[in-house]
């Protein structure tokens, strides 16, 4: 479904403080699959993660999804891969602060110009999936770590994505929030979906006891 | 003719008031010789303790200190005002804060286009700017010609150097309102969208890295 061909990617080219972040990495994330990418902290997880949501272009190589080479697409395409495919939840959560918790989940929504009422109702219904319905109307700064996770992964939903990306999804959840995300995890997985997740904790991955892992150190060799 | 000002015939005027022939209120005192005016002024004033006596170059030095640096200092209240606004605008062009590129870079990372982005920061600025605009006209509106202007009024009329009293008769003038909208609120809009522009053609994972959050 995925693949990238030897993939490259350095940060601030030509400067004293080039570095280059993931060094040709070739990898193919198969389809209503649950993949893992493993790694230690600083091995390109993140990075490697953005290029495959079309976040970020790669320095060189190739990415191709569903067979169409993406790499050099044009922004706007790549804006309407990314809100009609990926739905991302992300190592910071990344929330817009002085918005509350219904319109933070809402804003991926919005530009396909659904109807706002019917835009709520999936928001709330998301919401109440993760025990956050009472906080709809909170603003995003007042919730806990945990709750801000949650949110995230409410917003990284509504739009229905057939590729979830999480980057260390459950590195804010205590146990009984992780154990549940991986059960929303597992219901992507019987709906066909492709997930996509980083750890660099083996004990979290672990969690997925019953889900196809395909481990990959960004660093050294590919192996799965 | 107007709201503080009749016009009618001196018979009249003694006939209404119940001032005798022999009786005057004002006296032009015309004095050939241009230096004998204040001796001349004083001498009345000796005479007549009742008069007072006014030489033409103090109406003249009085409308000249309303008009003129009473008018100064209001350009310079008025400048200040402007430089602020400057200032303001100049920070919103120079760039964004880390913030509000962290917010640009989440908005393109959850499918915002480009063109949302800044349609979504442009009707933003365009708010802030309009409501700031509305609001000082409204305030200004009603300071003036409700209120007399009181904030300003000492320093614009001076203290009781003009009599009678008088209030402004409320009008709006399109020209300056239109002239005050092309410098305020398009300059400001302006300056909101450049920077917004700018961020929001890089890479999302990008404008959400260079913040520091």
């Amino acid at each position: 479904m995925i693949e990238l061909m030897d993939v490259r990617k350095v940060f601030n080219a030509g400067s004293p403080s080039e570095y280059s972040a993931i060094n040709g990495v070739s990898l193919h994330i198969p389809e209503n699959k649950v993949t893992v990418l493993k790694g230690p902290s600083g091995s390109g997880k993140t990075t490697l993660l953005s290029i495959v949501g079309c976040m970020s272009r790669p320095s060189a190589g190739r990415v191709k999804l569903r067979d169409r080479e993406i790499t050099s697409l044009p922004e706007r395409f790549l804006t309407d891969i990314r809100r009609k495919t990926f739905g991302f939840i992300f190592q910071q959560p990344n929330l817009i602060k002085g918005l509350s918790v219904l319109e933070n989940v809402m804003l991926p929504a919005y530009p396909l110009g659904e109807k706002r009422s019917q835009l709520k109702l999936k928001a709330h219904n998301g919401l109440q999936e993760l025990n956050l319905a009472n906080k709809a109307a909170s603003k995003v700064e007042w919730l806990s770590g945990g709750e801000v996770q949650r949110v995230s992964i409410v917003r990284a939903l509504i739009n229905d994505p057939h590729i979830i990306i999480a980057d260390e999804p459950t590195a804010h959840l205590d146990t009984k929030l992780s154990h549940r995300f991986m059960e929303i995890i597992e219901n992507f997985k019987a709906h066909g979906k492709t997930v996509i997740i980083t750890s660099h904790d083996y004990r979290r991955s672990a969690l997925l006891p019953t889900l196809e892992r395909y481990l990959v150190s960004c660093l050294g060799p590919l192996y799965s | 003719m107007s709201s503080d000002l009749i016009l009618i015939h001196e018979a009249d005027y003694r006939k209404l008031f119940g001032i005798g022939d022999q009786f005057v209120t004002d006296v032009i005192v015309t004095v050939n010789n241009p230096s004998e005016i204040p001796t001349v002024a004083k001498k009345i004033k000796k005479r007549l303790h009742d008069s007072r006596p006014i030489i033409q170059d103090e109406i003249l030095r009085t409308y000249d200190s309303i008009f003129n640096w009473r008018g100064g200092m209001m350009i310079v209240i008025f400048s200040a005002a402007v430089l602020a606004f400057v200032i303001f605008a100049w920070d919103k062009a120079s760039g964004l804060s880390a913030g509000e590129r962290r917010e640009i870079g989440i908005l393109k990372a959850v499918g915002w286009e480009t063109s949302d982005v800044i349609q979504m920061k442009f009707w933003e600025g365009a708010m802030v700017s309009l409501s700031a605009y509305l609001g000082g006209v409204i305030f200004a509106y009603i300071h003036v010609f409700f209120l007399g202007s009181a904030v300003f009024e000492p320093a614009l009329k001076g203290w009781s150097s003009l009599y009678p009293r008088f209030t402004l008769t409320p009008f709006i003038n399109a020209e300056q309102l239109t002239t005050l909208f092309l410098l305020t609120v398009v300059p400001y809009t302006v300056a909101t969208i450049v920077p917004i522009w700018r961020a929001a053609t890089i890479d999302p994972d990008t404008a959400m890295r260079h913040t520091g959050g």
